[in-house]
């Protein structure tokens, strides 16, 4: 399939055919990891459409080409198509980093993800404004049993490489996913029920999580500045953060609180660390702490307080015998002087 | 004696018409000038119908594609374009309408760009409805062939698609206004199917001029 493909760092792009490995129906763009659809109407008008899944339609795809090679003709075609290619791109990753990676052996339904194409959201919880220029992972609660989206909400006001073309953001959001799975769901009932700043430590965490796997699919540590310019927060990861005062206030505090904020400041660590010993054995390592995360830090079984100290020394125990002094010293510059530990 | 003297007038008249059969310089030439312009004229008169005169057309038009996700305007995707058409008279009422044309449609969105190209080769078969002085109605079946491609670009790159061959099929209709004694204004409406590719319906609404060329 033709698509709009990262060619590592600086915002560089090359136009040209990238095989999709776990596409079932190209006319629908149907695969196993899910379904690229459109919905015409405000999602959260019916409360049934999300916890269900109703009322999505297929996209309506022109497409050239035949024997297993594909063109989109149209932008929403070469949209959706992008869509689910950022998503296998990273699903790609995780499985090939580390076989624990594999979504597909975990989720259970993962052909019924709804990969949400231009979606219309409005939420009381966000100021009755339309989502635009924005991309998010989400799992429902139905009554059926869990449901997961991707929502590609609609390109408003960025004059540069939208979201949707943007694999880094796709692959931010899918390993959004991969926590879930991974982590969140191997929490127990006590271990959901944390403390506020605990839980605005593990979504920072998690925000550094899935822009390092973005910059590791796609070569491109600035992958978030080719659509957002920098002047709206430093998501950068070769540059060197550390979590600040203010920043971590507002993770003890939930007042101004930004998960990204915490999340830059995780991302650059880790990209220290992989410049370090390998940003493929670091991607690994990951892999394998998330995995591990609900038990290492106990929240498979009891409430615990989170802070980054914990999420180091998960990271520093999947790291093995990798886990050297310089490492630690990579996160007690980017987290310690904040007192963060 | 009688018998004898018809004889001889018809035997002296044989040589005078043998003689006017060897015309005279001018008379010949009298003749073709009375006879092929008035042949002409008859002609012209005849084909004043408009519907039995070859023409060349020009037009700009626009194209739709159904689409049930990303339409312009009624689910509708639109391409705007020029179309260069022959008319042939088959018949006092019928003629073919051969065409070529070129649409296209830039979207872009940020520093994506994706430009779709067809380019149609067609050909349709019209009946004149109505032939009035001034107007001509005519309906019919148009056929065409579409080559499209689509080029996208993203920052300092660019690159096409590969190309599709899509055809379509369906009835057509149209109008034509004398605008001048060798030219008229013309409306055409088509509307048909890509048989080939879901069934796409497939609309277009071109307007131009005409000109005849006989």
């Amino acid at each position: 399939m033709m698509v709009i493909q990262p060619v590592g760092p600086s915002c560089q792009y090359q136009i040209s055919s990238a095989p999709l490995q776990t596409i079932e129906n190209i006319s629908n763009l149907q695969g196993l990891l899910g379904r690229v659809v459109v919905y015409p109407n405000d999602l959260e008008s019916d409360p049934n459409t999300l916890q269900f899944g109703l009322g999505f339609q297929r996209l309506d795809l022109q497409l050239s080409g035949s024997n297993g090679s594909y063109a989109p003709l149209d932008k929403d075609s070469l949209l959706g198509v992008s869509l689910y290619y950022g998503i296998e791109k990273g699903y790609l990753l995780f499985k090939n980093l580390d076989p624990v990676g594999d979504l597909l052996n975990v989720v259970p339904n993962m052909r019924d993800t709804y990969i949400v194409q231009n979606a219309e959201l409005k939420s009381q919880s966000f100021t009755d404004k339309n989502y635009s220029d924005n991309a998010a992972y989400v799992q429902i609660n139905g009554s059926n049993g869990p449901r997961d989206y991707f929502f590609h909400f609609p390109n408003k006001e960025i004059t540069t490489i939208p979201l949707g073309f943007n694999a880094g953001v796709l692959i931010h959001e899918y390993s959004h996913m991969v926590a879930q799975y991974l982590f969140h769901n191997k929490r127990s009932e006590a271990g959901k029920n944390l403390s506020s700043d605990s839980e605005n430590t593990l979504a920072s965490f998690e925000e550094g999580f899935a822009d390092y796997f973005a910059f590791l699919a796609t070569g491109d540590p600035g992958f978030f500045h080719c659509s957002f310019p920098l002047g709206e927060g430093d998501r950068d990861l070769s540059h060197p953060k550390s979590l600040t005062p203010a920043q971590l206030n507002a993770i003890n505090t939930s007042i101004d609180f930004d998960s990204h904020d915490g999340g830059a400041v995780w991302a650059s660590a880790q990209y220290q660390i992989g410049q370090l010993i390998g940003h493929e054995a670091n991607g690994r390592s990951l892999v394998r702490f998330i995995n591990n995360l609900a038990s290492c830090t106990g929240l498979a079984s009891s409430q615990a307080q989170i802070n980054f100290n914990v999420l180091r020394n998960c990271h520093l125990q999947a790291l093995g015998s990798s886990g050297n002094s310089r490492i630690q010293q990579i996160y007690q510059s980017a987290f310690g002087s904040a007192g963060g530990f | 004696m009688v018998r004898w003297i018809s004889l001889a007038l018809l035997l002296a008249a044989l040589p005078l018409q043998a003689r006017l059969k060897t015309a005279p310089p001018l008379l010949p030439g009298r003749e073709r000038a009375s006879t092929l312009p008035q042949s002409g004229l008859l002609e012209a008169q005849k084909k004043s119908s408009r519907s039995e005169l070859t023409a060349l057309g020009f037009e700009l038009g626009t194209i739709g594609l159904k689409n049930t996700s990303s339409g312009d305007v009624a689910g509708l995707q639109l391409l705007y374009g020029l179309r260069a058409n022959l008319i042939y008279p088959l018949s006092p009422r019928f003629f073919l309408k051969p065409s070529l044309g070129y649409f296209f449609k830039p979207q872009s969105e940020g520093e994506v760009s994706i430009t779709q190209n067809l380019v149609e080769a067609g050909l349709g078969i019209q009946y004149a409805l109505v032939i009035k002085k001034d107007l001509l109605w005519h309906a019919g079946l148009s056929q065409r062939v579409d080559y499209v491609f689509s080029r996208i670009s993203v920052a300092n790159t660019a690159a096409n698609t590969p190309g599709l061959f899509r055809y379509r099929a369906g009835g057509s209709t149209g109008l034509r206004i004398k605008i001048a004694p060798k030219s008229d204004l013309t409306f055409d409406l088509e509307a048909g199917v890509t048989p080939f590719d879901n069934f796409r319906m497939q609309t277009g609404f071109s307007s131009g001029i005409i000109f005849f060329i006989d």
